[in-house]
């Protein structure tokens, strides 16, 4: 059966489904598919997700076109919705039909296993022959695929010695057999036997060192097995050709700190400020990744530095207040109270009366010539509002002694201090 | 209440994707922004914060930007610049400028939206070159010159000697017209511009030939396309292994 008559079947059975915010790109997909063969009361469209979600619902969605961004949400948000719809349908068609050509978002759809990916502007006959493959190929597997297929529903039935036997047939069936090797690598570790299971993933990925299955295999091996140099050098190759997922960068720039890679932060910015979507869970990790990195720097007297990877926390960290105050602190620490000064304009909106910013204020105003006296009674106003901050009380307690506050107050906070902070004897003794 | 150094910006959009990306972008310039979705959630940010710019939807889910700007207008001490979001009648757009409403953004016209937001906000050059390299969709944006207007607009479909593009006024036939290209990642063209004449009305937008002198360069654009297209259909299925 050609190819064409595979889809011209398929189409008759299914519905069609096209989100596009614009009109006018709806229109013209509607105009494509019935060109093609599809009846015009089996195609439906949607210029939203709620309204897509409505055809998901009522119809028997075969095929879906989306763009990249939809209002109320992306075209994988979408793409979800559907197959947790239709779980079993083993041919839908996801198709992302966008004009953005970015690396995360073509990364995107790799990782999110989309079916094909189609740059607006198209040809008319570009869109068609790609529609025709990527359905036929849906409709129809190769026999690779099908093997394959079988040997992930044996695994799911936890048969895996019946599953490696299918699997290993698939193998050769392939000159390039990097997804039956993830899945061999998959049941070989479900036997525990994690030297094979690594001999798999590994052999994969000789035969296609972008295979993103088998480098995920690779890393939470790894990951599982605390080996964490390992693991951070397989997902920072994953990082490199596959930028666009959150929560993996948040884990990438853990294990960054984790092995003392901090020279890599810059490069993980980078990524992060290329994601389409950001997660408070990853700004709060990219945040603490910066500013680790950035005090690394600054031990190491390499002020510049620190400084680049702090502005990079107050451009896209600032909502998190405790980080501002942690450079802040840091800064002041090494003398840098120009800088630290400067970040004080970066605290979000409602802070001039919270802790954060008050610390931080108090921190810089010490280093900037003020009175003991006054330093003494604003580190006494910070008490009282029930602040405690290690450095700022040391600021106070040796204010209040050059103003000759009472012994036994002083003695007071030394003993507070000494309770809070244990690991800070320098100033106990003092 | 807090006042920043001249670059706070409060964004009130329904469309939460939309706000984040217009978030994003101003933010990788340096800006503080903060998003809203409502009126309602906009004023307990405005009754702290100072700050110097609010672009709002034209209509939200408990009401319209005029509404906001009547609030603005009776209980703010410092009005801070408006600028309206979204495309608005020309009732509505006269009703909003009695108000003082100065910036009506199209959500299309991403160079024009940034245009005025650095005009209005940043005394510096850096900070608008910077905003004009940004770009909504990261990708190729096309803006079609025609009689002294610019118009950013959305290539759909590609032919030989053309290509639809999506805008909402309709032009003349035979109108000449300009095409440039500006792409921010992901092709091997830097900018390009096409003349031309607009030829065809199909609903929501025309068709634009480029003229036979250009007709060279337009198919040096076209393979590049396929060219993308290509490797973006190998990436995906080398990372499968399907």
């Amino acid at each position: 059966m050609e190819k064409l008559d595979i889809f011209r079947d398929y189409i008759q059975k299914i519905d069609v489904l096209i989100v596009d915010k614009n009109p006018s790109s709806r229109s013209r997909l509607l105009k494509i598919m019935y060109d093609l063969g599809c009846k015009r009361n089996k195609i439906f469209t949607a210029g939203e997700m709620s309204e897509a979600e409505e055809h998901i619902a009522t119809r028997n969605i075969g095929i879906v076109l989306s763009d990249y961004f939809i209002g109320g949400g992306s075209g994988f948000d979408l793409f979800k919705l559907v197959r947790q719809k239709f779980p079993d349908k083993k041919e839908l068609s996801l198709i992302l039909v966008t004009s953005n050509i970015s690396q995360t978002a073509v990364a995107k759809a790799a990782e999110e296993d989309v079916d094909s990916f189609v740059i607006k502007p198209y040809t008319v006959q570009s869109i068609q022959e790609n529609l025709i493959s990527t359905v036929s190929q849906k409709v129809k597997p190769s026999e690779y695929i099908q093997k394959i297929d079988l040997g992930k529903s044996l695994l799911f039935s936890k048969k895996i010695d019946e599953a490696l036997v299918v699997l290993n047939e698939a193998k050769k069936l392939h000159q390039k057999p990097a997804l039956a090797l993830f899945y061999i690598g998959q049941a070989e570790y479900m036997k525990e036997e994690v030297e094979i299971a690594k001999g798999a993933y590994s052999a994969g990925l000789s035969f296609n060192n972008i295979h993103y299955k088998c480098l995920l295999g690779l890393y939470e091996m790894f990951l599982e097995q605390n080996k964490y140099s390992e693991a951070y050098q397989v997902v920072k190759k994953i990082a490199k050709f596959f930028p666009a997922n959150p929560d993996r960068l948040a884990q990438i720039v853990r294990l960054a700190v984790q092995t003392e890679n901090y020279d890599d932060m810059q490069m993980y910015y980078e990524i992060f400020t290329s994601l389409d979507e950001r997660t408070e869970t990853m700004v709060n990790y990219i945040g603490a990744g910066l500013f680790v990195s950035g005090k690394h720097k600054l031990m190491n007297k390499k002020y510049d530095e620190a400084v680049r990877l702090f502005d990079n926390i107050a451009v896209s960290c600032s909502e998190f207040s405790k980080f501002i105050r942690a450079m802040i602190t840091t800064l002041v620490e090494y003398g840098q109270v120009a800088s630290a000064e400067k970040y004080l304009s970066r605290f979000p909106p409602g802070s001039d009366d919270q802790e954060d910013y008050l610390v931080s204020e108090y921190l810089i105003m010490s280093r900037k010539g003020e009175q003991q006296s006054s330093m003494a009674k604003f580190g006494l106003d910070l008490y009282n509002k029930n602040i405690r901050d290690p450095q700022a009380m040391k600021i106070m307690v040796k204010a209040m002694e050059d103003c000759k506050y009472k012994k036994e107050t002083i003695e007071n906070f030394r003993a507070e201090f000494q309770k809070l902070w244990p690991e800070e004897s320098d100033f106990q003794a003092a | 209440m807090i006042r920043f150094n001249g670059n706070s910006i409060l964004v009130v959009e329904g469309d939460k994707a939309y706000a984040f990306q217009l978030k994003q972008i101003l933010e990788e310039r340096g800006a503080m922004v903060t998003t809203t979705s409502s009126i309602d959630e906009s004023r307990k940010h405005l009754n702290r914060v100072d700050f110097d710019m609010i672009i709002c939807s034209q209509s939200l889910s408990d009401g319209s930007a005029r509404d906001l700007m009547d609030w603005c207008k009776d209980s703010l001490s410092n009005i801070p610049i408006f600028a309206a979001l979204g495309n608005c009648t020309q009732f509505e757009k006269k009703q909003l400028e009695k108000l003082g409403v100065e910036n009506f953004f199209s959500k299309n016209d991403s160079v024009k939206l940034f245009d005025d937001i650095s005009r209005a906000l940043f005394s510096f050059d850096d900070f608008k070159k910077n905003f004009l390299e940004s770009r909504f969709e990261k990708g190729i944006s096309y803006e079609l010159k025609i009689g002294g207007k610019k118009i950013m607009v959305k290539a759909l479909e590609i032919m030989e000697k053309g290509v639809f593009l999506s805008f909402e006024t309709p032009f003349s036939l035979g109108h000449s017209a300009t095409l440039s290209l500006n792409c921010s990642e992901g092709l091997n063209i830097d900018s390009v511009t096409l003349r031309g004449a607009l030829q065809g009305e199909f609903a929501g937008g025309q068709y634009f030939q480029v003229q036979d002198e250009d007709l060279k360069l337009w198919e040096k654009i076209l393979s590049q396309l396929c060219k993308k297209q290509d490797d973006v259909t190998q990436f995906l299925k080398k990372a499968s292994g399907k």
